[in-house]
């Protein structure tokens, strides 16, 4: 009779368990070997370095959903005779008890599972040997594979399994089954959300809008070793494949630590099948809801997803609203599955499955603790998301703290660091960390910092007050405390008084040693202070050793020391090519650096007046003369009345020419400025990526190519002289913008090009507006 | 022997049987009858230990059956709606039925076929109600089960295949000394082919007893059925009267 049973179900399944095999034949041995331009037979693709490769590169998530699905399926196909009444009542009447008829079902899916997952692992095994040979790690990534996969693939059984044995109906079943897998991701997926929208500055799966992320894994990465669909899919992309670098000839060794981990997980499911088909009750074959606990079990995964969703939307506009809403939406379907559980009259603790188990009936036995439980389940959540991971609601102590890593705000030209970059003819951005070990300046950035958590989430919308605005921006905290641990915060946004707050860390000795190095100088290097080597190489850079490295270059180093070099002046409408011998760029960088160290904060960043003229470093060559504007590979030096030994040395040389260097202010050769108020959300399209607030200007062959190119509305256009040169008096050809002010675009006579300039201050522009 | 000692069962909080004792004797067909909804077809599927009485228990021949394979080994339950796999022809259910049963025969499963003329290799799905149930007969009896229960065993056959059907089982029980429980509507085949007669009436069992003292008491079981039963016939004159009101 066992004998028989155990026949029919490898029979009923084999079916799904044959088209199974068959889809992981093609997404296995085929898309790895077969697939033209992409097999292991092929020296182009291997380059005699890929020493295996089982899975090929864009079948991992398809072989590993596949996998879970096959899984689900095959378990659902295996139990699903429990929700036919006239079949349930057939096989509990044979003379089989019913534990037996359970270890039948599951030997006879767990059988099929591993033949459908290991043969077509098999055939890329061979397929492997025969185009690659045999590797060291070969076999034991194999192995590891093929076993991993198998868990996935019954861990998802299983969680149909437990489904079918609870439910009364098929959709129930699927329903139940399917919450039971997804149930880890959805209360990571709520935590994640919980901890971006609650927890102010932490950085748990929060990637940087520049630079490479996630800063720190998510809630959904930290929870994927107990996820049943995610837990071995790092492991499956990882070892699948070995292609050989340089450094190693070996893969790194299998770690089955989370194999084994399932594996137990899995007897321990298994068993709970065990228990739940033992305590079946026939009857609830054909009747849909008779368990309500094992409803409020599953529903809660879904409830919570919806919820957290909701409320992940809503918190965007505000985090009350947002609370608001998600609860309620949390609630309401709640609510939906207790009402479809009791058919509308508070039943629960009837039906089959853990309904009847004693050990649930107290939570779900009244109508109150159905209520009160998955609400204390959501809120245990939500506080475990804000306290969990570590106290980022209050910040370490100064004396604790090692190092301190915080984003630059400041000019790209002195940026010495290695950044990450965006940039436009119109506006950049760049990414980078300074260090501070000094204990004055350590408490500064934790001064700083305070300022962020304090100030709170700000909406991405504009404000009364201009400086209150925030922006998208990449404000970074990473504290290296004197015991070792580190311990990052970061910001998405900030608004213009934190930026210029923020800018207030160039005057500390940390970042004049950084605009030293940037332009082309040796002190950081050189300072044993900061105890780093001699060598002024960019590893030494002030903001290397913080992961935020992009090749380890510091731009305006090696724009400075590698450059051509162009001189103009305000009105760019003239450019003069200065070559310079190796000597000559030395004395020139050792000019600027003299009298850079020598300005003000104020001089540097909110000067009063027009550069007398621009000097330009660049590896782009004569492309950046058509716009004058910001990139990665070039510099400007804005020389003012504060160069003088920049304008001495360029004089002695004959390389200042007046007549490149005479348009600071002449307001009698503008033609018209057209003027636009400065507003990130003036108009349409608010700003979703970062901006330097610190403005050059530029070039453009258009009349609206603003800073910000959006639709402003109506721009307001001066043709009067009068207006002109009250006008051309106030503009700025750099400036850091976080005060109201207009963007300024000039034409002057007898020049087809725009030039875009700052003004800064409040003003009327509609007033200068000729009639 | 089959004894129900004082079994209660209910369908998700609604009680179905209320404490329900009787005994089914060796070699002898017992009859339970009851209205629609008494509780028959649950109280059979208690005694054949697919249900878990919630109070009381079965014991066949002295063993409770819940989970006890050796006594479900023989017992075979043929219901009103007998499972049939999806496609399936007779031969086909044969196989299904006798890896399942130890004590299938098929000596008398091929007697059977021949008998009620249905063709092994015919599909059941075409089959008319009561060729269906025919071929849940012939299942039952070539199982030879010792505790035989019977559900709405008439229904759907014709007047003919009724009477054989009656006489079938009569030489089922003498050859084999089955205990066999029937269910049915069918009173007047019922009485000629039961010994003993228990009756549940609101969940309860009203009545148990052998046949010969209801047709003492009352001439036909149909009589005694039909006073037993409280129909308000009142309620049922003039429905149609003003149906339409065209």
């Amino acid at each position: 009779m066992f004998r028989h049973d155990m026949k029919r179900c490898l029979r009923e399944g084999l079916p799904l368990a044959a088209a199974g095999f068959f889809v992981l034949l093609v997404l296995i041995p085929f898309g790895t070997a077969a697939v033209p331009g992409d097999s292991i037979f092929e020296v182009a693709v291997t380059h005699e370095q890929m020493k295996y490769r089982l899975i090929a590169d864009g079948f991992v998530p398809a072989v590993q959903g596949f996998s879970v699905l096959l899984g689900f399926l095959l378990g659902f196909a295996m139990f699903r005779f429990v929700l036919d009444p006239g079949r349930s009542q057939t096989f509990f009447s044979f003379g089989m008890p019913r534990g037996a008829l359970y270890r039948n079902r599951f030997a006879a899916g767990a059988l099929l599972l591993f033949l459908a997952v290991f043969l077509p692992l098999a055939a890329a095994l061979v397929l492997n040997l025969a185009a690659l040979g045999g590797y060291p790690g070969l076999a034991a990534a194999w192995l590891y594979l093929a076993f991993g996969l198998f868990a996935t693939a019954l861990a998802s059984f299983c969680c149909a399994m437990l489904g079918c044995l609870l439910a009364g109906t098929a959709p129930e079943s699927l329903f139940f089954g399917a919450s039971l897998l997804a149930l880890p991701y959805a209360v990571s997926y709520a935590a994640g959300i919980f901890l971006k929208h609650l927890l102010w500055g932490n950085p748990y799966g929060v990637s940087p809008y520049l630079g490479p992320g996630p800063l720190a894994p998510s809630a959904s990465a930290l929870a994927a070793p107990f996820d049943p669909v995610l837990f071995f899919y790092n492991d499956l992309a990882k070892y699948r494949m070995f292609y050989r670098p340089l450094e190693t000839d070996t893969p790194d060794p299998v770690n089955p630590a989370i194999v084994f981990l399932w594996a137990a997980a899995i007897i321990v499911l298994a068993v709970l099948g065990l228990h739940l088909m033992r305590g079946r009750k026939a009857e609830q074959a054909g009747f849909s809801w008779k368990s309500p606990a094992a409803l409020h079990v599953c529903a809660f995964g879904p409830s919570l997803f919806a919820g957290a969703f909701v409320f992940g939307l809503a918190a965007a506009v505000s985090l009350w609203f947002g609370c608001a809403l998600g609860a309620a939406v949390y609630a309401g379907c709640l609510w939906l599955a207790r009402r479809t559980a009791a058919g509308g009259k508070p039943a629960a603790g009837q039906g089959g499955g853990i309904a009847s188990s004693p050990a649930w009936q107290p939570l779900f036995a009244k109508n109150a603790a159905g209520v009160v439980v998955p609400v204390a389940l959501a809120l245990a959540l939500a506080a475990g998301a804000v306290i969990g991971y570590g106290a980022y609601a209050s910040l370490p102590d100064a004396a604790d703290v090692k190092q301190v890593s915080v984003s630059y705000v400041g000019s790209p030209n002195t940026l010495g660091a290695p950044a990450y970059g965006s940039s436009a003819d119109t506006s950049y951005y760049d990414s980078a960390l300074y260090s501070y070990s000094d204990s004055d300046e350590i408490a500064a950035a934790i001064e700083l910092h305070a300022r962020f958590a304090a100030d709170g989430r700000r909406p991405l919308a504009g404000q009364d007050v201009f400086a209150e605005t925030a922006v998208p921006y990449d404000v970074r905290f990473a504290y290296t405390m004197k015991d070792g641990k580190t311990k990052t915060w970061y910001y998405d946004r900030a608004s213009f008084a934190q930026l210029r707050a923020l800018l207030e860390t160039e005057k500390t000795q940390t970042a004049f040693l950084a605009r030293d190095y940037a332009l082309g100088g040796g002190l950081y290097a050189a300072d044993p202070a900061l105890g780093a080597s001699a060598d002024a190489v960019a590893g030494a850079a002030p903001g290397a050793g913080n992961g935020n490295a992009d090749g380890g270059l510091v731009w305006a180093r090696e724009a400075y020391l590698g450059g051509a070099v162009y001189l103009t002046d305000p009105t760019f409408r003239e450019m003069f090519s200065i070559g310079l011998s190796g000597e000559d760029r030395a004395g020139l960088l050792a000019a600027i650096r003299a009298d850079e160290a020598a300005l003000s904060f104020e001089e540097r960043y909110f000067p009063q007046g027009e550069p007398l003229g621009i000097l330009m470093f660049t590896q782009a060559g004569e492309d950046d003369l058509a716009a004058w504007s910001y990139h990665l590979n070039n510099a400007f030096v804005f020389v003012g009345e504060g160069h003088a030994k920049t304008l001495a040395f360029l004089k002695e040389r004959d390389l200042w020419l007046e007549k490149y260097t005479a348009g600071a202010a002449r307001a009698d050769e503008i033609e018209r400025v057209i003027m636009q108020d400065y507003d990130p959300y003036i108009g349409m399209n608010a700003p979703a990526f970062p901006q330097s607030p610190y403005f050059m200007a530029y070039l453009s062959g258009r009349p609206d190519a603003f800073r910000i190119i959006k639709d402003f509305g109506k721009a307001d256009e001066a043709r009067d002289p009068a207006a002109i040169e009250q006008i051309a008096k106030e503009l700025r050809s750099n400036y850091y913008l976080t005060e109201p002010g207009c963007l300024v675009c000039v034409q002057y006579k007898g020049s087809d090009k725009w030039v875009y300039k700052f003004w800064p201050g409040e003003h009327d522009a509609a007033q200068h507006e000729m009639e | 022997m089959i004894e129900i000692k004082g079994v209660s069962k209910g369908y998700f909080g609604t009680s179905v049987l209320d404490g329900i004792s009787f005994a089914a004797d060796t070699g002898a067909v017992c009859g339970l009858i009851g209205y629609n909804g008494a509780g028959k077809t649950t109280l059979l599927r208690v005694v054949c230990g697919v249900y878990r009485p919630e109070a009381g228990c079965v014991l066949l021949d002295g063993e409770p059956v819940y989970e006890n394979a050796a006594k479900k080994a023989e017992t075979f339950m043929l219901t009103e709606d007998l499972y049939f796999l999806p496609g399936a022809t007779l031969g086909a259910m044969r196989d299904f039925y006798a890896g399942y049963v130890p004590r299938w025969d098929d000596a008398v499963f091929a007697r059977l076929c021949a008998a009620f003329r249905l063709e092994r290799g015919q599909k059941i799905g075409s089959f008319s109600k009561g060729m269906r149930r025919q071929a849940g007969i012939i299942l039952a009896f070539a199982a030879r089960p010792r505790y035989l229960l019977l559900d709405e065993i008439f229904d759907g056959l014709d007047l003919a295949m009724r009477r054989v059907t009656r006489a079938l089982l009569a030489d089922y029980v003498r050859e084999t000394d089955a205990t066999v429980i029937v269910t049915s509507h069918n009173l007047r085949e019922l009485e000629d082919g039961i010994d003993k007669i228990a009756m549940i009436r609101q969940n309860r069992l009203a009545y148990v007893g052998p046949v010969a003292e209801i047709r003492e008491k009352h001439g036909t079981l149909e009589e005694y059925f039909l006073g037993e039963r409280e129909v308000d016939e009142a309620a049922f004159a003039g429905v149609f009267a003003d149906g339409r009101g065209d």
